[in-house]
C-alpha cells in the first residue's frame, strides 16, 4: 500500500477526468508500446483513484508514451490520456522517483540539457551526452551515424541560437522548487 | 362568502422526510411564517403528502376555519393535485390553495443549511402572499372521442394498436415504411429464449391487418395535429403508392417484371437488391407494393417502361396517384416511433464501410434471417463461412463521443449472434466486452449457455481493427487489437468476419414528430415521459402516450409490456368517456377588448375566435391551454390568465423580493 | 504568397526536405520567411518535464511571429507542429499560464500579446500546388504516411486515424496514390534510439503494410518520421522502400531535378523508382 497520504498528482489539470475511467482498455490496445510498459495506462487511473500514489510515482509507463495520441481521440470517456501521462512525468520528475534503471529519463535529460545550453537540438550531442551514461546504447549507433555522415546529414557542431544565454535564463525563469524528498 | 373576503391562511412545512428537514430549518420557517399578516396557523409535518399529513390541513379548514393553504414541500408536478384534493374535501375551492416549492429548488440545490432556511422563508412567504388573491376556479368537463391513433407499426405500434382495438376502441395504426413489423421483422431469432422473431411476428402483423378496429395506413405520415385531450384532430398524408390497394392481389408479378432491379434493399440493410416496384420483404402487410418514384423509370426518369402496368391483370398500377388527406377523430395518441442502430462509420478505427467483412448489427440479422440475402447461411462477400468471428460491443454506446448511455440490448444481442455462429457455422467466437449487462429474467443464464458453447469472452474495448497483415498466412483476414484487460495483455487476433454491436439511437424523424404532438426530447433525442417511476407512460402532453424505444431503448418484452400499458393508459381515458378541462385558461374582458385581434395571431392553439357582432375576441375554454400568450399580446391589458393574474403573480415577486 | 517559417531542429540535416522545401516554394513563389533565431519547440520531452517551461519555449516563438508580423506560423515538422499547436492550445486555455508565460518573455525582453495559428507545410502546398497536367508520373505509386502527430490529438486537418488529404494531394498533382492501413501508425521515433529492437518493429509493420499495398515509395510530411522509416530500413533486407518527403514529389511534379530536391540524400535509394521508364 502507498506510504503517502496526500496525491502527489492532485494539482494536474484534468486529474479530476479519471474518475470517468470505465477501465474498457482502449487506451492499452492503442498503445504501440503498452507491452514495455510495467501497467497499463489504464491501471495508472485505477491505482491513483485506490490511493496507491507510490506504485504511480515508481512506475515506467509515463516513460513509454510515445506521444502518438491514439488513445486520446478513441478513450469513450474523453479522458487526455496523452496530457495526462505528460503531467505524470511532470511530477515524477519534480519528486525524483523515476525509475532508476529506466534509460529514458537519462534521454530526456540530455535532451533537455542539449537545449538549455544552445537552444537547440543537436542530435550528435545529444546522443554524445546520453552515451555517457549507456555507452552501449550510444555504440551500437555509430553505423547509422557513419551512413548519415555520409549523405551529409550529419552534424557534429552544436546548432545554436544567437544568445544560448537567453535560454538558459528562460530555463532558470521556469525552474520549479524541488520537493523535500 | 364573506369568510373568504377576510382571509385565513394555513401554511404548512414539509420535512420530506430527510430531504428538506435536516437542511432546511422547518421550525424556523414555521416560526417565521405564523408572524406574517393572514396566517392563521404554520406548521411543519414529517410527510404532509400522507394521509395524517392531509387529515391535518382538512381538520383546520373545519376547525379553524381557513379559507386559504399553502403547502411548502416538493415541486408543483408531484404533489398539487394531492394537496388540491385535500383542499377540495374540506370544502374549500382547490384553487385557494398554492404550493412553494422547498425541495428542488432549496433543500437539494443549496449547500449552506442557514442559506436553504432563508430562502425558504421567503419563498414560503411568497406563496402566501400569492394566495392571498387567490379566487376560485371553475373546471369544466368535455367529452372524449372513442378512438387512438398509433403512431410507428414496429411490435410497440402493433401491439399498442392491438390491445386498445381489443378493448373495443377504433385505433388508426400509421407507419411511414410501405409494410408495418419495423425493426422485429428483420431479425431472426430473439433472445433468451430464442423464438423464431417471424413466427411469434407474423401472425401479429396478420392480426393487425384484420382486426375490424384497426385502420392501418402504411406508406403514411402524420401529417397536423390539433385539439387536445379527448378530441384530437390528427391529419394523416397517405403517400402516393402508385398501386391501388383495392385492386392489388398482390400476385408479385409486377416486382418480376420490373427492370429497374439494382436498388440496395433497405428492408436487408444494403446487403441484397430489390425492384424499383417492391415489397420491403415477402411477409409485408398490406402485401401490396409501393412504386420508388425516384428510381423507377416512370415516374423517376421520365422514360417510357410501365411494364408493371402491362403485366397487371387486375389494372391497380396508378401513375398519377397524388397523396391523400385523411382527418381523423381521436381521443388519445400513443408514440411509437422506435428506434434507428447508430452508424458507425465516424468510429473509423473500425474501418466500417472500408473493410467488407466489417458488418453492423442490422446487417448480421439480414445475414442470418432466413429471408434474408443469403437464405439465411451466415456467409463471408467470397461466399465462403467464416472461421473465426469477432462481435464487438459497445459500438457508439458507453461513449462521449457518441451516444453516452448504455443502449441496453447489445449485450444480450451479441450473445445471440454467437450462439447462432457457433450453431450455424462452428465457427470460433470472440466477444469483445467492457462489462456484461444482463438484468432480465433469463439473460444471465443465457449468458452462462453461451459461455458453456465454449465462446471466448474478452474483457476490453477493441482498439482498433486492421486488415494489416502480420503473418502471412493470415492474409486477406482482419485483426482485431484489444487490450483483455483481465490479463493485461494485448491480444491480435486474426478474424474472417467482425459484427459491430451498434447502440440505438432515435428513429429519424423523432424530432418533427415531437414538434408535431408538442413533445419534448431528453439530451440524447428520446422523448421524455412524464415522470420516471410514477407515469412513465405518459407525457406532459395531457392525452398522449408513449410506448416501446422512442422513450429510451429496451427490449422486446420491455417494449411490449410498455406497448400493453400505453394502451392501457389510452382505454382508462377512453373508458372513462369524460376529461375535465384545466381551469387556468384564459379569459379576455369584452369591455377592454379593441378588436385588435392580436390574440389570434399569438395562439398556437386556434383557441381564439372573433365575435363579429361584438368586435370582440373570445376564448374558447375548451381548446385554451392556458399558456399565456394572448395575455402578453394584448395590448390593451383585456386578455389574461386566470390564476395567473398580475396581482397574484405581482403580490408573490414583491413578496420573494422583500 | 508569404510565409512565416519554423523549420525546427531535424529539418537542415534532413534528407532532403530543407532543399525540396525551398525549391518547390522558389517555384510557387512562396517567400519562406524563417523565424530569426528560433529555438528547439522542446519536442516530446519538454512537456514531460515542465509544463511552463514546455510552454515559454513554444510561445517564444508566438513572441517572434508577432513582431514579423505575420498571423501564422507554419513548419513542417510533425512534433514541432504538434507541441506548438499544444502550447497555443494551453494559452488560450489557461489565463494563468499565459500570464506566467508572458512574464518570463517579457523578462527575456519578448513581448506576447497574441497566439498565431500554427499550420503544417503540407496545407500551404494544398493550396498552392497547380493540378497535375502531365502523366510523367502516373505509373508511380505512393504510399502516404502521416505520422501519428499531424491529425491528433486535434483531429483539425482530417479525421485522426484515417485521414485522406494527402491521398487526395498526391493524387492532384500527378502520382498514383495506393491506399493502406498504416498512415497514422506510429513509428516509434521518440523512443527508437533506446529501444531500437521495438521501435523497429513498429515501423517495419509500416513499411511491410504500404509495400503489400502495392506501393514503390513512401512519402512522408514530417523529418522524424522520414528518418525512422529510412533508417528502419538499413538493417534489414525487404522490402526495401525509398522513404521520400511530399516536396521533394511535389517538387518532382513540377519538373525539378532529384538532385535540386536533395533526394540523393535518403538512405534507401529512389533512384530505380524514379528512372525507371
Amino acid at each position: 500500500m502507498s506510504q503517502n497520504d496526500t496525491n502527489p498528482f492532485s494539482a494536474i489539470a484534468h486529474l479530476e477526468s479519471i474518475k470517468q475511467c470505465i477501465q474498457c482498455g482502449t487506451c492499452s490496445g492503442s498503445c504501440p508500446l503498452a507491452d514495455l510498459m510495467d501497467h497499463a495506462p489504464r491501471e495508472l487511473f485505477a491505482l491513483l483513484r485506490e490511493g496507491a500514489f507510490d506504485e504511480v510515482l515508481h512506475s515506467n509507463t509515463p516513460w513509454f508514451c510515445v506521444s502518438c495520441y491514439a488513445c486520446m481521440v478513441r478513450c469513450p470517456r474523453e479522458i487526455p490520456v496523452t496530457d495526462l501521462m505528460y503531467a505524470f512525468k511532470e511530477v515524477i520528475t519534480k519528486q525524483g522517483t523515476a525509475p532508476k534503471n529506466l534509460k529514458m529519463p537519462d534521454m530526456y535529460q540530455a535532451f533537455s540539457h542539449n537545449i538549455k545550453e544552445t537552444g537547440k537540438v543537436t542530435e550528435s550531442q545529444v546522443m554524445a551526452r546520453y552515451g555517457m551514461k549507456h555507452p552501449l546504447d550510444a555504440l551500437k549507433n555509430i553505423p547509422l551515424a557513419i551512413k548519415m555522415q555520409m549523405r551529409g546529414r550529419l552534424e557534429l557542431k552544436a546548432q545554436k541560437v544567437a544568445d544560448p544565454k537567453s535560454i538558459t535564463r528562460l530555463f532558470e525563469l521556469t525552474e520549479i522548487p524541488k520537493d523535500k524528498p | 362568502m364573506t369568510t373568504q373576503n377576510k382571509p385565513k391562511i394555513g401554511v404548512y412545512i414539509c420535512h420530506c422526510g430527510m430531504n428538506i428537514a435536516p437542511k432546511v430549518d422547518v421550525e424556523e420557517v414555521a416560526r417565521y411564517i405564523q408572524e406574517l399578516d393572514h396566517v392563521t396557523v404554520a406548521r411543519d409535518y414529517k410527510f404532509m403528502c400522507s394521509n395524517p399529513g392531509q387529515d391535518m390541513i382538512i381538520n383546520d379548514i373545519k376547525e379553524l376555519g381557513l379559507n386559504r393553504v399553502v403547502v411548502a414541500s416538493c415541486s408543483p408536478r408531484m404533489h398539487e393535485k394531492t394537496f388540491r384534493n385535500a383542499v377540495r374535501t374540506a370544502g374549500l375551492n382547490p384553487y385557494y390553495f398554492q404550493m412553494a416549492n422547498i425541495r428542488e429548488q432549496v433543500s437539494w440545490v443549496t449547500k449552506d443549511s442557514q442559506e436553504a432556511t432563508e430562502k425558504a422563508k421567503s419563498m414560503v412567504a411568497a406563496a402566501v402572499a400569492r394566495v392571498f388573491f387567490h379566487q376560485p376556479l371553475d373546471t369544466r368537463e368535455v367529452t372524449v372521442a372513442k378512438s387512438v391513433l398509433v403512431i410507428g407499426g414496429g411490435i410497440a405500434g402493433m401491439q399498442a394498436a392491438l390491445t386498445s382495438a381489443n378493448a373495443g376502441y377504433q385505433v388508426s395504426l400509421v407507419e411511414r415504411e410501405p409494410s408495418i413489423g419495423g425493426h422485429m421483422a428483420k431479425f431472426d431469432k430473439t433472445f433468451p429464449t430464442l423464438d423464431c422473431a417471424a413466427c411469434i411476428m407474423t401472425p401479429k402483423m396478420v392480426d393487425v391487418l384484420q382486426h375490424p378496429g384497426i385502420t392501418l395506413y402504411t406508406w403514411s405520415e402524420v401529417e397536423k395535429v390539433e385539439g387536445f385531450i379527448g378530441n384530437f384532430e390528427v391529419t394523416v398524408k397517405k403517400k402516393p403508392r402508385y398501386v391501388d390497394e383495392k385492386k392489388c392481389t398482390g400476385c408479385g408479378t409486377c416486382m418480376q417484371k420490373c427492370p429497374t432491379k439494382k436498388i440496395l434493399s433497405e428492408f436487408n440493410e444494403g446487403l441484397s437488391f430489390r425492384t424499383a416496384i417492391y415489397t420491403p420483404f415477402p411477409q409485408a402487410v398490406p402485401n401490396v407494393p409501393v412504386i420508388d418514384a425516384t428510381h423507377c423509370r416512370v415516374l423517376g426518369q421520365n422514360k417510357k417502361c410501365g411494364v408493371c402496368a402491362k403485366f397487371c391483370e387486375t389494372k391497380a398500377i396508378d401513375f398519377d396517384q397524388k397523396p391523400e388527406f385523411v382527418t381523423l377523430k381521436i381521443g388519445a395518441i400513443i408514440t411509437a416511433t422506435g428506434f434507428q442502430a447508430v452508424n458507425p462509420t465516424s468510429l473509423e478505427q473500425y474501418g466500417y464501410g472500408r473493410f467488407p467483412e466489417v458488418y453492423t448489427s442490422m446487417e448480421f440479422e439480414r445475414l442470418n434471417n432466413a429471408t434474408g440475402p443469403t437464405s439465411g447461411k451466415v456467409l463471408m462477400k467470397n461466399g465462403m463461412v467464416p472461421k473465426r468471428v469477432a462481435i464487438i460491443h459497445c459500438v457508439g454506446s458507453r461513449d462521449t463521443r457518441h451516444k453516452k448511455y448504455c443502449s441496453r440490448v447489445c449485450c444480450m444481442y451479441s450473445m445471440k449472434f454467437a450462439h447462432l455462429l457457433r450453431e450455424k457455422t462452428g465457427a470460433e467466437v470472440w466477444e469483445f466486452y467492457i462489462d456484461i449487462r444482463s438484468p432480465g429474467k433469463l439473460y444471465e443464464e443465457f449468458y452462462n449457455r453461451v459461455q458453456e458453447e465454449g465462446v471466448r469472452f474478452i474483457r476490453g474495448r477493441v482498439a482498433e481493427i486492421t486488415d494489416m497483415v502480420e503473418d502471412p498466412g493470415d492474409e486477406g483476414r482482419l485483426t482485431v487489437i484489444a487490450e483483455s484487460t483481465l490479463t493485461r495483455r494485448t491480444v491480435r487476433v486474426p478474424v474472417d468476419m467482425v459484427v459491430l454491436s451498434v447502440g440505438l439511437e432515435p428513429a429519424r424523424g423523432s424530432e418533427d414528430i415531437g414538434r408535431l404532438l408538442g413533445l419534448s426530447r431528453d439530451g440524447d433525442g428520446w422523448f421524455n415521459e412524464l415522470h420516471a417511476k410514477l407515469a412513465p407512460l405518459a407525457t406532459p402532453i395531457n392525452g398522449i402516450f408513449l410506448a416501446g424505444c422512442c422513450q429510451g431503448p429496451k427490449d422486446i418484452p420491455d417494449t411490449v409490456a410498455q406497448a400493453m400499458g400505453a394502451a392501457g393508459e389510452a382505454i382508462a381515458l377512453l373508458a372513462k368517456g369524460i376529461v375535465t378541462t384545466q381551469a387556468e385558461i384564459s379569459r379576455i374582458d369584452p369591455d377592454l377588448c379593441s378588436g385588435c385581434k392580436s390574440c389570434i395571431e399569438s395562439c398556437t392553439y386556434s383557441a381564439i375566435r372573433f365575435d363579429e357582432a361584438r368586435k370582440v375576441a373570445v376564448v374558447n375554454e375548451a381548446l385554451c391551454m392556458g399558456c399565456g400568450s394572448c395575455a402578453a399580446a394584448c395590448p390593451s391589458s383585456a386578455a389574461g390568465v386566470k390564476h395567473f393574474t398580475d396581482k397574484q403573480v405581482m403580490g408573490e415577486i414583491e413578496a420573494l423580493l422583500m | 504568397m508569404k510565409i512565416c517559417f519554423y523549420p525546427g531542429c531535424s529539418f537542415a540535416t534532413s534528407a532532403g526536405y530543407k532543399e525540396s522545401t525551398e525549391a518547390v516554394c522558389r517555384k510557387l513563389n512562396i517567400e519562406l520567411n524563417e523565424i530569426p533565431d528560433w529555438n528547439c519547440c522542446g519536442a516530446t520531452v519538454m512537456f514531460g518535464e515542465n509544463k511552463l517551461r514546455a510552454t515559454t519555449l513554444a510561445a517564444r516563438h508566438f513572441a517572434l511571429v508577432q513582431t514579423m508580423g505575420f498571423e501564422d506560423l507554419v513548419t513542417g515538422c510533425n512534433a514541432c507542429y504538434a507541441t506548438l499547436r499544444k502550447a497555443a492550445r494551453l494559452l488560450d486555455r489557461d489565463r494563468e499560464l499565459f500570464q506566467k508565460t508572458q512574464e518570463v518573455l517579457h523578462n527575456l525582453g519578448l513581448e506576447l500579446d497574441r497566439i498565431p495559428k500554427v499550420r503544417h507545410l503540407l496545407e500551404v502546398l494544398m493550396e498552392a500546388m497547380p493540378d497535375s497536367t502531365s502523366d510523367k508520373y502516373k505509373t508511380l505509386s505512393v504510399g502516404a504516411y502521416y505520422g501519428c502527430q499531424l491529425t491528433r490529438p486535434d483531429q483539425e486537418l482530417d479525421k485522426g486515424w484515417y485521414p485522406e488529404i494527402l491521398e487526395h494531394f498526391l493524387a492532384r498533382i500527378g502520382f498514383s496514390v495506393k491506399e493502406h492501413s498504416a498512415r497514422t501508425q506510429c513509428c516509434g521515433a521518440s523512443h527508437a534510439v533506446i529501444y531500437k529492437n521495438e521501435c523497429q518493429g513498429l515501423s517495419h509493420r509500416i513499411i511491410r503494410e504500404i509495400a503489400n499495398k502495392g506501393a514503390q515509395v513512401i512519402t512522408t510530411v514530417c523529418p522524424l518520421c522520414q528518418f525512422n522509416l529510412d533508417q528502419a530500413q538499413t538493417q534489414n533486407n525487404e522490402p526495401r522502400l525509398p522513404v521520400t518527403y511530399f516536396t521533394q514529389l511535389a517538387g518532382l511534379a513540377l519538373g525539378l531535378a532529384p538532385a535540386e530536391l536533395g533526394l540523393n540524400k535518403l538512405l534507401v535509394s529512389a533512384d530505380k523508382v524514379l528512372t525507371r521508364p
